[in-house]
Order: structure tokens, then sequence, then C-alpha cells
């Protein structure tokens, strides 16, 4: 058992878009709808301003609420981890995107509902997701939770600040947000854990 | 504080006006699947009838979810059948119409033992008639479709299928018509109530639902409101309230698919 995660240090995020660029040529992504977005927010008043760029996608959640509402069991969280569909399964209900909570789903022009999957078919080959390879600042830190030497439990540990999306929700999402430079934590969002 | 996107998250409705045709025939097919168990056990003399009425409107419904499904000519539904997704809202009301769409069957044939019929019509008319609002209140992310919605939805499901048995002339739902109605406007009180004294997620959602329909929802509370008035004139007294239900559940539905971290 392995539970695979991600953490993206805001800090160093320029909000470049590569990562969202990566993503939509490598899992041939429709247009019209994104795997992975980055939300640019900016708080303050001239001359005390502040930006985010905060990516967003699936957090791949440890109590994911898109699974147990799925009636065919299409939705299912792997052994390692990462949330997954399995589209020959999947009857175009919405049900899993109407329970996400990031708006991370979206309905695939051919029927099935789609997202993030963490690009399983190159972690497959010992290979990290697109996201990561591509990012030009190297915010983006992937691995096993459960190995105190991976990528990303060596980022959390080394994480001024750890912050959750919608962390009272309860879905235990493993997407970690890093270092965000907002002087409350992420902005808009309640409830941060420092680390 | 300002928010800019490069690419935008999928916030899009995922449901959308065929699904409120399939709210509308669920409602119609669970309230006759009831009303069909409810004859079945008091013996009544139009059972055979009321079944068969039950098994168009499960038809009918479940045709409207196959058109609507993007899925449709690949014909994945059956995978519903051959998983166990208790925990899922929309596997318990596919379970729930088909067992009160085979045992609806039997009972029109009035072959086999009634006492099955009867217990898997109970079962599933129950599980038909609770799965729209289970499958909206399961959503915690989604701030309008609040636990109220659990009691609103069968009200008046109840209420839509009975107004159109008074439409058709059953004696015995004109009874029935006012007390559903003023259950369903009291609950679309509570709801409204809920939801301007919560949080700041569920006042932000009440505001949302007064400016994308908040002349719609009075409208609907008051086309039931005033059924004891009216129930004098029996086409108005059934059309009336039947339109107030479905106004209220179409808004419900529609208005409701909005949840505030997208933008």
């Amino acid at each position: 058992m392995s539970r695979m995660a991600m953490a993206i240090d805001l800090a160093a995020c320029v909000g470049c878009a590569a990562c969202s660029v990566a993503c939509k040529h490598e899992n041939e992504v429709p247009i019209g709808v994104n795997r992975l977005w980055i939300r640019n927010t900016t708080i303050g008043t001239f001359p005390n301003l502040v930006t985010e760029f905060r990516p967003e996608q699936c957090l791949h959640c440890e109590n994911p609420p898109c699974v147990p509402v799925c009636p065919t069991g299409c939705c299912f969280v792997r052994a390692d981890g990462i949330v997954d569909i399995e589209p020959m399964k999947c009857i175009g209900c919405s049900a899993c995107i109407a329970a996400c909570p990031y708006d991370a789903r979206y309905m695939h022009p051919d029927g099935y509902v789609s997202k993030c999957d963490f690009c399983k078919h190159r972690v497959a080959k010992g290979e990290l997701p697109a996201c990561v390879t591509t990012c030009p600042t190297l915010c983006r830190s992937f691995g096993d939770l459960d190995d105190p030497n991976s990528d990303v439990s060596i980022a959390l540990r080394g994480a001024r600040r750890v912050d959750l999306l919608r962390p009272g929700l309860g879905t235990g999402p493993k997407l970690y947000y890093l270092n965000a430079p907002a002087k409350f934590g992420l902005v808009g969002e309640e409830g941060q854990r420092s680390s | 504080m300002m928010t800019e996107f490069y690419a935008l998250p999928n916030t899009e409705h995922f449901w959308h006006w065929p699904t409120l045709i399939h709210f509308f025939l669920v409602a119609m097919a669970g309230g006759a699947a009831v009303i069909t168990t409810i004859a079945l056990l008091t013996k009544h003399p139009k059972v055979r009838t009321y079944a068969l009425v039950t098994m168009v409107l499960i038809v009918l419904d479940l045709i409207t979810l196959w058109i609507e499904s993007p899925a449709r000519f690949r014909f994945t539904h059956v995978w519903i059948f051959l998983s166990f997704a208790p925990a899922a809202p929309i596997w318990l009301g596919a379970w729930g119409l088909s067992v009160s769409l085979v045992a609806s069957f039997f009972v029109w044939l009035q072959k086999g033992p009634r006492a099955l019929w009867a217990t898997l019509l109970i079962i599933g008319s129950a599980l038909a008639l609770v799965y729209p609002g289970l499958a909206l209140a399961a959503n915690i992310n989604r701030p309008l479709w609040t636990p109220v919605v659990l009691i609103l939805f069968p009200l008046t499901g109840m209420l839509t299928v009975i107004s159109i048995a008074h439409l058709l002339k059953q004696d015995w739902a004109k009874r029935w018509i006012a007390p559903l109605s003023l259950a369903s406007v009291a609950m679309g009180i509570v709801y409204l109530a809920g939801l301007a004294m919560g949080g700041t997620e569920a006042r932000m959602a009440f505001d949302y639902l007064m400016g994308h329909g908040g002349l719609l929802f009075a409208l609907g509370l008051v086309l039931m409101a005033i059924v004891p008035v009216i129930r004098r004139v029996p086409v108005v007294a059934a059309l009336v309230p039947l339109a107030g239900a479905t106004i209220i559940r179409s808004l419900i539905v529609e208005v409701g698919q909005i949840q505030f971290f997208g933008f």
C-alpha cells in the first residue's frame, strides 16, 4: 500500500501555467474543460499587495466524496491512493461531479466523467506526472506519503506552512499547498493548518 | 480581492433540462408506486389500474434517463445492476424503480404471491420516492441542497402524483391535496429559513437563490398555499399545486448546482 500525493510550493509558483498546458497535452484534455487550472488572486491595497498563483486540480482525497455516490463503482480509490475512474463503467450520471467540492471533474465528450489521475500511465512507468516534470520553478513535489524519503514527504517536512483546500469538509485532500504567500495562508480559505 | 484564472475550473451546470424532466417523472413514478402499494394493501378495486400507471411512469422515467445519459449508446447502465453501491442514491433509486416495476407488473397480471409483491412495493416505492432528495442532500458541498430536501422532495413528489390523480377524478385524492400542499409549503419555508439563518455559506446560497429564482420560488409556495381556497374547482385544485410543486423542485435542482468555491 502507498499513498501517492502532491505538494505545491506556492512561494515558488510563478503562475506560468506550464503545468496546465502540459496536462492538457499529456492527457488530451478536450477543449472547454480542464484537469488543471491556475487561480491568480491579488489581495491588499497598493502598495501592500500580495499575489498568489494557486494551481488547482483533483486533490485525490483520503475520503473522496465522489466515490461513494457512484452507482456503478466506476469511481474508486486505487491501492496507491489515486482516485481513479473506469470509463467503461461510467453512465455519465454526474453524481460524482455534483459531489466534488473542488470542481475537479468534467464530462468528457465521449460520455464519461474524467479528471486528473496524477498521470497514472506515467506513474506506472516510474515517471513523474507531466505537471511535475514541466514546472520551471520545481514548485511541485510528488511521491508516496508513507515513504519518508519521497519528494513529497521531504517537501512537507521542510515547509514553513501547509494548507489544504476546504479542510472543513473532512475530505482529507492529498494535494498540499506549501508556504502560501498571502499573509494569513491560502487566499479565501478558512481553517488552514500550520506545519 | 481580485481573482483571475488561467484555464477555468469545471463549474458549469452538470444537470440540464432533461434532468428536470426526470425529477418530475420520478416524483410521479415514486408517488404512483406508493399509491399502488397502498391500494394493494387495502385491496382497492382499482389496484390493477394503479399498477399499470406505475409501470408506464417508471418506463417513461427510465427512457428519459437513458435519453439524457451521455453514455446512452455505450449501454453502461447495466453496471448499476452488476454493482453493489448502497451508499449511492442513484443506485438506490434505480433499484427502487426496478423493483417497483417488476412488482407492479405482477400485481397488474394478478399472478404470484401477493404478500411478496406488497413487500417489494413497500421497499421499492419508498426508495423511489426518497431517492431524489437523497441524491441532492448527499452533496454537502452544495449549500442549496440542505437536509431539508430529504423531506421536501418526497412531500412534493406525493403532491405531484396526488394532484394528477385528482385531475383524473380519483375520489380519494381530493382529501390529500390540501394537507400535502400545506405540508410542502411549511417545509419550503423551513428550507428558506434554514438558509437565511444559517452560516455564511448558507446565507450566500439564500441570496443566490433569491437572485436566480426568488420570485419563482415564492410563486411556487403561493400556488401550493392557496389550495384550501380553490379546492372547490377540481381542475384548478389539481393543476395549481402540481405547478407549485414542480416549480419548487425544479428550482432547487437547477439553481442548487452552485457551489461558491469555484469563483
